[in-house]
């Protein structure tokens, strides 16, 4: 297999299981919100935080229910969403960065190991989505398209 | 649409920028990894103010503080357990100290034989450190030194803007009040590691045991 066919596969795939798991996220963060708010359905809400901290959920929530379909949709045509590749990559990055200051600032000391695993994750899946994504066509960059 | 590897792809990839994003994730992956060596718990006493607070085996000074809900806790209420008396900057602006009570906090959250209280001078009992208090939620006295007991110590150094700011200091007082251990530091990037508390709990505890048998 030829190495821009392998890139192009590694991207799709990165972009795919980036996606899902935004989306997975994103669902769970509204529905601790309903949870919570509206629909009691498990014995005890989901995550240990205040109502505010549950608006803020549904709203995160919401978001990455957006970015991942984005992500889907780059996984399904990346040429024509390769702006996509790099949005997610700087969100990823600021998204390590905000685990690295979290360490550091000493409140999150119990869970500290699993900030710094996080953030190389996200780090590396930021360099695969820049590194593997296919330059768009010059279509889309020079020229409007043609109407059919 | 779906996309082929074989489409035609006459764009240009910003090889510049992505040399430059990858260099600020290397960057970031090597803070990841040497993070750590920000502060960290320390498994040696240290004493860099010998002349500051009592010595190990002399008897701690008999104090009476409010704690943050403002009730008086006096040292001799205390009596009959040990106590870990915890000195510190600040809950507020000294990221160091708040991983160091959160420490602290884990490892003597099952300890119901062992008091803990953790002392801050009044100036640094702010609402940001009070409410570190209220959110970690740990079994510890949280004591405001409003009467000057850091400064008669000697165990009062500057917080930002020259406010007075305890310095980090560790005691660990038998059921008598006597001092079985000390840890003072200049610097709270680094402090004893809880494990060592706990070492020395438990040979005091142990002591206290045989001294008992033996009285019987």
């Amino acid at each position: 297999m030829p190495p821009r066919a392998r890139s192009f596969i590694l991207y799709r795939l990165l972009a795919a299981a980036t996606g899902v798991l935004c989306v997975l996220i994103g669902i769970l963060f509204v529905v601790a919100f309903l949870d919570r708010a509206l629909f009691p359905v498990f014995a005890r809400p989901l995550f240990a935080t205040d109502f505010w901290g549950y608006y803020l959920l549904a709203f995160a929530g919401a978001v990455l229910f957006a970015w991942g379909g984005c992500l889907l949709s780059a996984a399904r045509a990346p040429r024509h969403s390769a702006g996509i590749a790099v949005a997610t990559a700087a969100g990823l990055i600021v998204a390590a960065i905000v685990r690295l200051l979290a360490w550091y600032s000493g409140e999150y000391r119990l869970a500290a190991d699993q900030l710094r695993a996080e953030a190389a994750v996200l780090l590396v899946a930021a360099l695969g989505f820049v590194w593997l994504h296919p330059p768009r066509p010059r279509r889309d960059v020079d020229e409007p398209a043609p109407h059919a | 649409m779906r996309d082929t590897p074989a489409a035609p792809a006459t764009g240009r990839p910003s090889v510049a920028g992505k040399i430059g994003v990858t260099l600020l994730c290397v960057y970031l992956l090597a803070v990841t990894l040497r993070i750590d060596g920000c502060y960290r718990p320390d498994a040696a006493v240290r004493d860099e103010r010998p002349e500051a607070g009592p010595a190990v085996g002399t008897t701690f000074p008999a104090f009476e503080l409010a704690d943050v809900s403002g009730t008086r806790i006096a040292l001799r209420g205390l009596a009959g357990k040990p106590v870990v008396l915890a000195f510190v900057p600040s809950l507020d602006w000294s990221p160091p100290t708040k991983a160091r009570v959160l420490e602290l906090a884990a490892a003597f959250a099952e300890r119901r034989d062992v008091v803990v209280a953790v002392v801050m001078t009044e100036a640094q009992a702010t609402p940001r450190a009070l409410t570190f208090v209220r959110e970690h939620a740990a079994p510890f006295y949280y004591l405001v030194d409003g009467s000057g007991l850091t400064a008669a110590l000697g165990l009062q150094g500057e917080g930002p803007e020259g406010a007075p700011a305890a310095l980090p200091a560790t005691f660990v007082l038998d059921t008598a009040g006597v001092v079985a251990l000390r840890d003072v530091r200049r610097d709270p990037r680094t402090w004893l590691a809880p494990e060592m508390l706990l070492d020395t709990l438990a040979r005091r505890l142990a002591c206290d045991r045989r001294r008992e048998a033996t009285c019987v």
